[in-house]
C-alpha cells in the first residue's frame, strides 16, 4: 500500500486519526472538514484496506421524550406533550404570582390549575425539595424554592444538549435522572451505536509517508480574488483532477425522434421531398385503390382497427370507377363503394402516398413519408399495435427494378448497412415485389428490413399516373431496436427516465 | 402467412444432386421464407397468392424450374371417363351452385402423403376458399362410393359424419359438431346442400363435413375429390391447385362430368390459359435489362410457364390455371425476374436530379424540440392508442369524447387520445422512483371526434418537482414562444378540471385560445399517484402555425 493509492478523503482521515487514539465519526468530520457521508465512505474504504479499525460502542443515551429519536419516531413539542416546567415548580410559581407565602392546600390546588394527579405529585416533590413546608392543611413557601431541583438541573442541560450519554452525567444529574425516569413524559433512555475509529498498525506505518493535502494557496478562484489582484502574489492549490463528478441532468429528444430525423436526413440527401397525410383513412385509400380486394384477410377486424365515425370524403368518381372495374375484372366480384367508405386507422403510409400521386399527377420525382401506422395485434416483445413506418417513392419514365434495388442499397449504406440481399415476395399493390435483408454486424446475422416493389398498373392507372412508380418501406422500430440494443420493442414507448437519461444521442 | 411443413428427406431424395444447404439458399428466390429447420423437418412461409406452394410437390415444381432441371408448364394427362358423373339438382343452385371434381386412381396413400393433402386442403380452405365461404373441398375414398352422384339439397336426413360413430341429422351436425358450429353460419336455415352416391348414401355435407364412410386413410388407392362453392372462379381455382399435386403424388387422373339440366361440363377442359401478347420492350424496361426474346422465354420456362415468340418484339405466354397470382403483363415481368434469378440482377441508380426537403411542419417541430431540450426537458413518445382509464377516469373528466376503435385486441389501447397531458402524467407516475426534477414534453397528433380538423398536433409539457409553480411553467412557455417565434401571448384565467382552481389559464394568441396552462389539480396527482407537485401546459401547434 502506498500513499498514491489513497483518495484525498482517505488521506485527510488518516492524518486526522494520528492525533487521537480513537475518535468518533462526528468529531472526525468536524476535524477534517468533510461531510459525514464522505467520512463514512472514507472509513469504509480504509477499513477494507486494513488501515483503520472500527469499534462499535453501544451507549445508553438520555434525551427528552419530545426529542426526535434516531428512528424518527417522536412526539413533537407542539403536539401537546408534557411541559418542561415540572408541576412542583408550577405550584410554587402560582403561589408566588399570587403574592402569598402561605395558603390552604385546597386553594393552592385551585390557583395552580393542575390536574388532580399532577397536583398531588407536585405537592409531594415540592415538600421533598423543601420548597414548601406543611402546617396542618396550610402550605408555607420557603427560601429553598429559589433553588433548582436536581431534576430541573438535568432537564435544563438536556434540553440544551438534546441528548447526553448516561455515563457522562454528574452525580447530581444522575440523582435527578433516577427520580425523573420514574415520571412518565420527561426522559427516555435509548441505546445508540457509536463508532470509535483508530489507526491499525499498518495504518500507523503508512501515515508518515502521506503528504498533507492541505496546501497553501488560493483554492477557489473568485471574482474578488481576480479583481483585487490577490492572485498575483499567491499560488493556486492543486486539485484532484481524477475525482468523480456528477453528470448534468440534460434535456434530450427521444431516441426514436433521433432515428426518425436521421432517416429523414438520408431521404433528403437522396433528393426526396417529405409529404404528410391523415392518420385516419377511408378503406378506399387504405385498401381499395391499392388493389386489395374487399374480402382480403388483411381487411378483417382481426387485423385492422376500424372506427365507427365515418369521415366525409368525396372520391373522384373517375377513380372509383377504375377501381371498381379492376376489382370486378381481376378479383372477380362486385366491388361495393359503401365498404370502401368504412374508416380505419391507416395500416400503412401508402394511402398518403397514393392520394398525393392522385392529386399531383406527377410524372417524375422522389417523395417520402414517415408516420404512424396501426395493426390490430396483441402487443408483445416483437409486435406493437402502433408503430412508425417509412416509405420512399420514385416516379419516372425510365425507372426500373434494378434502380429500386440500387436506391435501396444506397439508402441502407447511408444507415451504415452495406450487405444487402433481395428476394421476391408478395404485396397486393406492387409487382414485381421484393423483400430485402441486411447483415447486422452487431447481431452477426441477416435481418429482414424493408419491403419494396413497383406499383401495379391497376394502382397507377386508377390515380392517373402513367410512369413507373418504385416504392419501398417498412417499420422503423426494428432499426431503433438494433441501434439501441433492445430485445423488447415496447421499451421504445415506455418513457422510462432511467432509460431515456442514459441513451447515447449518437450511438456508435 | 400460411406455412408448409415437410421432411428434410423429401429434399434430399428429390434433389440428391445438390447440397441441402444450396437448396435451402435457393428457396427464398422463389419467394419462400425459411421459418424453421431441424434435423427432421423444414417449415416454410409462403405468400397466400401462391396456393400451389401449399405442398412440397408444388415447391419442388418451382425449384426444378429455377435449377433448370424441368422447365415449362408441368405436363400431366387427364383421362376421360364418362362413368364419373355428378347430377346437379336445380334446388342447390340458390344455395351453393357450383361443383367440380376429379378422380385420382392407382396410388397407395400413406400417412405422410395424407398429411400433405390435409395441410393443402386446410390452406386452400382458408385462402382461396376464404374460410370455406367461397369454396370448400372434400376428399373421399372412391372405393366406398358409387357414381353417378347427386348434388342436391335436403331439409333433414342423417348420416355418420367424419370422426363420429353414429348417425346424426343435418341439424344435429350443425349444432353438436365442431365444424358445424364453426361453419354453420355460412348456410341459410332449412335447406342444406348434400352430395350423395347412387345408393343414396350421403358422402358430403358441404361446406361442413364429409361422411365417415368415405374417409381417406393409410392404404387407400383411389380418390374422389369434390369442390363446391358459391364463387365459380374460386371453386375452379381450388381444383386447379389440387389436380397437379395429385398428379405429382403419382395418381392417374380422370375427369368428372357435371350434368345440370341439359348442360354437361368438365373441369379438365382448360388446364392452361393463354395471355394476351406481351411486348418484350415492356419487360426489359420494367426490369432495367436488355434480354433477347429467347432469354425471356427461357426465364419464363424456368418459372414453369410456357412462351413463344410472336414477332421480333412480341411474345405470347401460357400459364397454368393454378397460378392465380398472374393477372397480366406486369406479373409476367416478375416471372421473368424470378427465372432470371434476382441474385443475377445488378443494382443500378436512376438519374439523379432532384432537390429534397423535409416538410414545413417537421421543420417547425424540430425547432420546438430544440428549444424544449435547451430548457432541460426530456422528450417522451407515447402511443396514440390509449384507454379511458388514463384519458378519462384518472383525468376526472365529466364526459368521454373520443374516437373509439372497434374490436381492439387490447383493452389498454382502444381509444385515440384527444390530448397529450394524460399520457405525460402517466409517464410521471411510472417514474416516481427516478430523480427529480422531472421535466417532460411530447409533440404528437391528437384526435377529437369532430367533423373537421379532427387530427391536430399538440405540444405538451409537464414539470414535476417539489416547489414547482405556475410561474415556473409559464416561464417555459414564454421562453418557447419568444425563442421559437418571437411572439407574445396572453394567459387569461379559466376553469379547467385538470388544474387547481385559480391557478389555470387559457393560452391566447391573436385572440384565439390555443392551449391551457396551470398547476395540476391534487385530485389528478392523487389518481395518477405522482406524489409530487406538477405544473403543465398543452398547446395546439396546428392552430399556432396556422394563425
Amino acid at each position: 500500500m502506498t500513499e498514491l493509492n489513497l483518495h484525498k478523503i482517505e488521506k485527510k482521515i488518516l492524518l486526522s486519526l494520528v492525533k487521537h487514539d480513537k475518535i468518533d465519526i462526528e468529531t472526525l468530520a468536524s476535524n477534517t472538514n468533510l461531510s459525514l457521508d464522505n467520512v463514512r465512505r472514507g472509513i469504509e474504504w480504509l477499513k477494507y484496506k486494513g488501515l483503520v479499525s472500527v469499534f462499535i460502542n453501544k451507549d445508553s443515551i438520555v434525551q427528552l421524550v419530545s426529542e426526535k429519536s434516531n428512528d424518527g419516531s417522536s412526539k413533537d413539542k407542539t403536539d401537546g406533550s408534557v411541559s418542561l416546567t415540572l408541576p412542583e415548580r408550577r405550584i410554587v410559581n402560582s403561589l408566588k404570582n399570587n403574592g402569598q407565602n402561605a395558603i390552604r392546600i385546597g386553594d393552592l390546588a385551585k390557583i395552580s390549575r393542575l390536574s388532580n394527579i399532577e397536583f398531588s405529585v407536585g405537592i409531594q416533590n415540592a415538600l421533598r425539595n423543601g420548597w414548601l413546608t406543611k402546617d396542618a392543611d396550610t402550605m408555607n413557601l420557603t427560601e429553598n424554592s429559589e433553588k433548582l431541583s436536581n431534576e430541573e438541573i438535568l432537564l435544563e442541560k438536556i434540553s440544551k444538549l438534546k441528548k447526553m450519554k448516561l455515563s457522562d452525567l454528574t452525580d447530581q444529574e444522575l440523582r435527578g435522572f433516577n427520580l425523573l425516569k420514574k415520571r412518565p413524559g420527561y426522559l427516555k433512555e435509548t441505546i445508540e451505536k457509536s463508532f470509535d475509529i483508530s489507526l491499525t498498525n499498518e495504518g500507523k506505518k503508512l501515515v508518515p509517508s502521506i503528504k498533507n493535502d492541505e496546501q497553501e494557496g488560493i483554492s477557489a478562484i473568485t471574482a474578488e480574488i481576480l479583481n483585487s489582484g490577490k492572485w498575483k502574489n499567491e499560488k493556486f492549490t492543486e486539485i484532484d483532477v481524477s475525482s468523480p463528478v456528477r453528470s448534468y441532468a440534460m434535456g434530450r429528444t427521444h431516441p426514436l425522434t433521433d432515428i426518425i430525423n436521421e432517416i429523414r436526413e438520408i431521404f433528403v440527401s437522396m433528393g426526396f421531398t417529405e409529404i404528410e397525410g391523415p392518420t385516419i383513412q377511408s378503406c378506399f385509400w387504405n385498401f381499395d385503390v391499392l388493389f386489395t380486394p374487399q374480402d382480403h384477410p388483411a381487411r378483417d377486424m382481426q387485423d385492422t382497427f376500424y372506427i365507427s365515425n365515418l369521415i366525409d370524403e368525396d372520391i373522384d368518381p373517375n377513380i372509383s370507377k377504375q377501381v371498381s372495374n379492376f376489382h370486378a375484372m381481376e378479383w372477380n366480384y362486385d366491388w361495393d363503394i359503401e365498404k370502401s367508405k368504412q374508416t380505419v386507422l391507416r395500416t400503412h403510409t401508402t394511402p398518403v402516398t397514393v392520394k398525393y400521386l392522385s392529386e399531383s399527377k406527377m410524372s417524375e420525382g422522389r417523395i417520402f413519408s414517415i408516420g404512424r401506422v396501426f395493426r390490430n395485434e396483441k402487443m408483445s416483445y416483437k409486435h406493437l399495435m402502433e408503430f412508425h413506418q417509412i416509405e420512399g417513392i420514385v416516379i419516372g419514365e425510365t425507372v426500373n427494378l434494378r434502380d429500386l434495388m440500387g436506391l435501396q442499397k444506397q439508402f441502407y449504406s447511408k444507415l451504415g448497412l452495406d450487405k444487402v440481399k433481395f428476394w421476391p415476395t408478395y404485396f397486393p399493390y406492387t409487382e414485381p415485389s421484393l423483400q430485402s435483408m441486411v447483415y447486422i454486424d452487431k447481431l452477426g446475422k441477416w435481418v429482414e428490413l424493408f419491403g419494396m416493389g413497383m406499383f401495379r398498373p391497376e394502382v397507377t392507372q386508377s390515380v392517373g399516373i402513367t410512369n413507373n412508380v418504385l416504392a419501398w418501406g417498412g417499420g422503423l422500430e426494428r432499426i431503433a431496436m438494433i441501434r439501441y440494443g433492445l430485445d423488447d420493442v415496447r421499451e421504445l414507448y415506455d418513457n422510462k427516465l432511467s432509460w431515456l437519461r442514459i441513451q447515447p444521442i449518437c450511438p456508435l | 402467412m400460411p406455412v408448409v411443413e415437410f421432411p428434410v428427406e423429401d429434399i434430399n431424395r428429390l434433389f440428391s444432386d445438390y447440397d441441402l444447404e444450396y437448396i435451402l439458399n435457393m428457396l427464398p428466390f422463389i419467394g419462400l421464407d425459411l421459418e424453421h429447420q431441424d434435423d427432421k423437418n423444414i417449415r416454410l412461409e409462403y405468400s397466400p397468392n401462391r396456393p400451389d406452394f401449399s405442398t412440397f410437390y408444388g415447391i419442388a415444381r418451382a425449384l426444378n424450374g429455377l435449377l433448370g432441371k424441368e422447365m415449362g408448364i408441368p405436363k400431366f394427362e387427364i383421362f376421360e371417363n364418362s362413368k364419373n358423373l355428378i347430377n346437379v339438382d336445380s334446388s342447390v343452385l340458390e344455395i351453393r351452385p357450383f361443383i367440380v371434381g376429379t378422380v385420382a386412381k392407382g396410388h397407395q396413400l400413406n400417412n405422410k402423403t395424407i398429411k400433405q393433402i390435409v395441410s393443402m386442403q386446410e390452406d386452400l380452405h382458408n385462402g382461396l376458399g376464404r374460410k370455406r365461404s367461397k369454396a370448400s373441398i372434400g376428399f373421399h375414398n372412391l372405393d366406398n362410393m358409387d357414381f353417378p352422384l347427386e348434388y342436391t339439397t335436403a331439409e333433414n336426413l342423417s348420416f355418420i359424419p367424419l370422426d363420429n360413430s353414429s348417425e346424426l341429422t343435418l341439424t344435429e351436425i350443425l349444432s353438436n359438431t365442431e365444424p358445424g358450429k364453426k361453419f354453420g353460419k355460412l348456410l341459410a336455415e332449412s335447406r342444406y346442400p348434400i352430395l350423395r352416391d347412387s345408393k343414396g348414401n350421403v358422402i358430403s355435407f358441404p361446406p361442413i363435413i364429409n361422411s365417415e364412410g368415405t374417409r381417406i386413410r393409410d392404404g387407400v388407392n383411389n380418390l374422389f375429390v369434390e369442390v363446391t362453392g358459391i364463387d365459380k372462379k374460386a371453386v375452379y381455382n381450388v381444383l386447379d391447385n389440387i389436380v397437379p399435386t395429385l398428379a405429382d403424388i403419382g395418381f392417374k387422373l380422370e375427369t368428372v362430368i357435371i350434368q345440370q339440366g341439359n348442360t354437361r361440363d368438365s373441369f379438365t377442359a382448360n388446364l392452361n390459359t393463354s395471355l394476351p401478347n406481351i411486348k418484350t420492350d415492356y419487360i426489359n424496361k420494367a426490369l432495367g435489362l436488355s434480354l433477347s426474346n429467347e432469354d425471356i422465354i427461357n426465364c419464363l420456362r424456368k418459372s414453369r410457364l410456357d412462351a413463344t415468340v410472336i414477332d421480333s418484339g412480341t411474345i405470347n405466354c401460357v400459364i397454368p390455371n393454378f397460378r392465380i397470382d398472374i393477372f397480366g403483363p406486369i406479373d409476367i415481368v416478375e416471372e421473368v425476374a424470378i427465372g432470371y434469378g434476382l441474385y443475377n440482377m445488378e443494382p443500378s441508380l436512376p438519374e439523379f436530379r432532384f432537390y429534397g426537403n423535409k416538410s414545413r411542419q417537421n421543420y417547425f417541430f424540430d425547432k420546438i424540440r430544440q428549444a424544449m431540450i435547451g430548457m432541460g426537458l426530456i422528450e417522451n413518445i407515447n402511443f396514440i392508442l390509449s384507454n379511458k382509464d388514463i384519458h378519462f377516469k384518472k383525468m376526472n373528466l365529466d364526459k368521454p369524447n373520443f374516437f373509439t376503435v372497434n374490436n381492439s385486441k387490447s383493452d389498454e389501447h382502444d381509444i385515440l387520445r384527444q390530448s397529450l397531458l394524460p399520457s405525460l402524467l402517466f409517464s410521471l407516475s411510472k417514474n416516481i422512483h427516478e430523480e427529480y426534477p422531472q421535466k417532460l414534453f411530447e409533440i404528437g397528433p391528437i384526435f377529437k371526434p369532430e367533423k373537421e380538423n379532427f387530427e391536430k398536433w399538440n405540444l405538451c409539457c409537464v414539470n414535476a418537482f417539489n416547489g414547482v409553480t405556475f410561474s415556473e411553467i409559464k416561464a417555459v412557455l414564454q421562453t418557447l414562444m419568444e425563442i421559437c417565434f418571437n411572439v407574445k401571448f396572453e394567459t387569461k384565467p379559466s376553469e379547467n378540471l385538470s388544474f387547481v382552481r385559480g391557478r389555470s389559464a387559457d393560452i391566447i394568441y391573436k385572440g384565439v385560445v390555443i392551449g391551457q396552462i396551470g398547476e395540476i389539480s391534487p385530485l389528478l396527482i392523487d389518481s395518477f399517484k405522482i406524489k409530487m407537485p406538477v405544473a403543465a401546459f398543452e398547446l395546439d401547434l396546428t392552430e399556432l402555425l396556422r394563425i
